[in-house]
């Protein structure tokens, strides 16, 4: 277990007691047995000199515990890393940048503080699972849905800050955000737009308040450890299907993709869909494999072998859930629209459908993806996932050529690392953007293979930013990687945030390297 | 006879039943002769066997919960609740993604994953090879390491059962336990 890094012993142990002091003694955590724990499993960097082993874990409770673990460790230059839930599988789970950091382990704010049925609307803590959520509407009846609720354990705060790809209406997590109560790394306590006023009567109502919009700077920062939220929820829509779209063939995607913006920029599927390569009975999300080979559809029995053993690849068309929502007849109108221009635009594209009325009776036995874009919890996106990877993700404009020529990019890396890329999952917060989604595997206990998959992280990651993209989230060890892509006017964007750090951070305490982002300490070691 | 309780305090208990060879234990254990003390078993359907090795631990008196690759309604809807009110051992044979769920989950109450067996099954040939063992936080010749091997046993002598084409290839036998203090 390492000390933080120019800690004596001694001052640990002192900074352990304090920290006893204010969140009890059965919230400190110290020892290999604690520890261990908060290893990400599917860390690339697992078992290499390089994987950031904690110091010690804490759990605060309350607003005063989160200031007074600061203040301990501003006292002593102790380096931290916050999270919820902790439970972000291919985005680096609860991994810091420095080894020896204090994890601040947010899962006693587990507070639903506000539910409003009317408003559609609710104020939670970190440690809120979608579940937890979604069970309270339950118990309480509300007629209420949870936008995109997978999967079920993560924390709703920490999927909204980091921005995370969603299913439902809202698309990305973080539109559901607005106003956030954050303790800054200096101990002192701000609230964000409508919160920031006494007594707020419409708290998560509005994000903006007044004046420049700061929400987002808490968002993938180190800026801050926030502990209260306002969340947008869905009302019961009147109606809603859930549809399956299939296109047969594997260059149907491009197709697909153009159709799927004309719909999606003319108002006619509001959600926010995943494409996956398809495979029958499977969401396809879930489809998405990270066996090696990686993007191993085709190859023949594996999860998308359609021949078989022995029988020639064959690569897999593509599907998409689509969930439409409203009146009745609106909802059929725009469906009857929507399969016209599918049926257009791929020959064979075919349908899997469901209509579903208010009050929805029944939906305990319903396919997972229909519980996805309704809003119930579930972990179904992932059941085929038999490694663990870190995922790389790139924004690209929506537009199918120029996923097609993304593709061709991945697959050439992935080559000279002796796998395929035949596609992965796909997710459009907007109808503007596309995600692509890609992951470098993880082999549990092989370091040489893990090193070999951070060398090809890195290469997509660079071979990326050659055509003009970037991530939109970054596995925590490829965080400098990622951050440096976003290169125009030799790193302005950076050292604005570097600018705001040092000026809320002055002693570089709070997640040092998140998003690539370090604090001045750090960057004079690192020169 | 070694309790859950003494299991969990001790750690070294040794039961008389490592010499068994597979198919010797595969016998016993389908005769009702080998049982376990686990407080539950978390079993995934889409593993190849799963219903014969719910049956073992049905005769040992032992909850035997079945998923499909999502172990969180569990965990949300009871298990949580029954590791917070007293100390348990549970047992698992999931997908490898479920059991790192479940180690996760055991962090959030203080437990964490005490054994671990990783199986990988080729997905062309059905052929099934042990890995390794991860994290052997036990000394092997505790009660706890011969029950988790006792159900592996179990699993590896059942005969090839026809697998789920979409189950999972690489799953993970654990014991989730408290941390001690």
């Amino acid at each position: 277990m390492p000390l933080p890094q120019g800690l004596s012993q001694q001052d640990f142990d002192s900074a352990m007691a304090e920290l006893r002091e204010i969140v009890g003694d059965e919230w400190v955590f110290t020892g290999d047995a604690h520890i261990e724990t908060y290893r990400d499993p599917y860390s690339p960097l697992q078992g290499s000199d390089d994987e950031p082993i904690p110091s010690a874990a804490v759990a605060p409770h309350t607003v005063e515990h989160v200031q007074g673990v600061l203040r301990v460790a501003n006292d002593y230059g102790i380096p931290t890393w916050a999270f919820s839930t902790g439970k972000n599988f291919g985005y680096g789970g609860t991994e810091s940048r420095v080894a020896g950091s204090l994890m601040i382990d947010l899962k006693r704010m587990n507070r639903i503080l506000e539910l409003n049925e009317t408003n559609a609307t609710a104020i939670v803590e970190p440690g809120v699972s979608q579940y937890e959520l979604w069970q309270e509407i339950q118990r309480r009846g509300l007629r209420l849905w949870i936008d995109g609720p997978s999967p079920a354990y993560s924390s709703i705060v920490a999927i909204g800050l980091e921005r995370g790809v969603g299913y439902g209406l809202n698309g990305e997590r973080y539109r559901a955000l607005s106003g956030l109560e954050v303790v800054l790394p200096t101990g002192e306590v701000i609230r964000t737009g409508m919160a920031a006023i006494e007594g707020s009567g419409a708290w998560a109502q509005y994000p903006y308040g007044l004046g420049p919009h700061v929400q987002g700077m808490f968002s993938q920062s180190n800026y801050g450890i926030v502990t209260k939220v306002g969340v947008r929820l869905i009302q019961h829509p009147p109606a809603f299907r859930s549809s399956l779209v299939i296109a047969p063939n594997n260059e149907d995607i491009v197709p697909m993709i153009d159709t799927l913006r004309k719909l999606r920029l003319g108002g006619a599927i509001d959600n926010a869909v995943s494409l996956g390569p398809h495979v029958p009975g499977m969401d396809p999300w879930a489809a998405a494999p990270l066996d090696p080979p990686m993007g191993g559809f085709g190859i023949p029995g594996g999860p998308g072998g359609m021949g078989g053993p022995g029988a020639p690849p064959r690569l897999p068309g593509w599907s998409f859930r689509l969930g439409l929502y409203g009146y009745d007849r609106a909802v059929e109108a725009n469906w009857e629209e929507i399969q016209d221009e599918f049926n257009s635009a791929i020959p064979g594209a075919s349908y899997e459908t469901e209509k579903c009325v208010a009050p929805y009776d029944g939906q305990d036995n319903w396919e997972s993806r229909h519980k996805m874009l309704a809003g119930i919890p579930s972990f179904q996106e992932t059941p085929l996932w038999n490694h663990g990877g870190a995922f790389i993700s790139m924004v690209l404009p929506f537009d199918g050529q120029a996923y097609w020529e993304f593709r061709e990019v991945y697959d050439r890396v992935y080559q000279q690392y002796g796998r395929r890329y035949f596609g992965g999952a796909l997710h459009n917060h907007s109808p503007w953007s596309l995600i692509a989604l890609g992951a470098a595997p993880v082999v549990r206990d092989d370091p040489e293979a893990n090193a070999r998959s951070r060398e090809m992280a890195i290469a997509l990651i660079e071979e990326s930013g050659r055509l003009g993209y970037g991530e939109y989230r970054a596995p925590t060890p490829f965080a400098d990687e990622a951050a440096g892509a976003y290169a125009w006017n030799d790193h302005a964007l950076m050292r604005f945030f570097e600018t705001i750090k040092d000026t809320l951070d002055p002693n570089g305490i709070l997640a040092p390297g998140k998003s690539g982002i370090w604090p001045r300490r750090y960057r004079e070691d690192r020169a | 006879m070694t309790t859950r309780r003494e299991i969990l305090k001790t750690g070294a208990t040794a039961l008389a039943l490592t010499s068994l060879n597979p198919r010797a234990f595969g016998l016993a254990a389908t005769a009702g002769q080998i049982r376990f003390s686990f407080d539950t078993i978390i079993l995934d359907e889409r593993i190849g066997g799963h219903e014969a090795l719910s049956r073992l631990a049905l005769a040992s008196g032992i909850p035997c919960v079945p998923i499909r690759g999502d172990l969180s309604w569990h965990w949300f809807d009871s298990l949580r609740g029954a590791c917070l009110e007293r100390a348990i051992v549970v047992a698992g044979f999931t997908s490898d993604l479920d059991s790192e769920v479940m180690r996760a989950f055991a962090r959030d109450v203080g437990y964490r994953q005490e054994l671990r067996l990783d199986i990988s099954i080729d997905g062309e040939t059905g052929r099934e090879t042990i890995r390794r063992s991860v994290n052997p936080a036990r000394p092997s010749e505790s009660a706890l390491s011969i029950e988790f091997d006792n159900l592996l046993d179990c699993y590896m002598t059942l005969p090839m059962q026809a697998r789920d084409q979409r189950g999972p290839t690489q799953l993970a036998a654990w014991v989730v336990a408290p941390i001690p203090a």
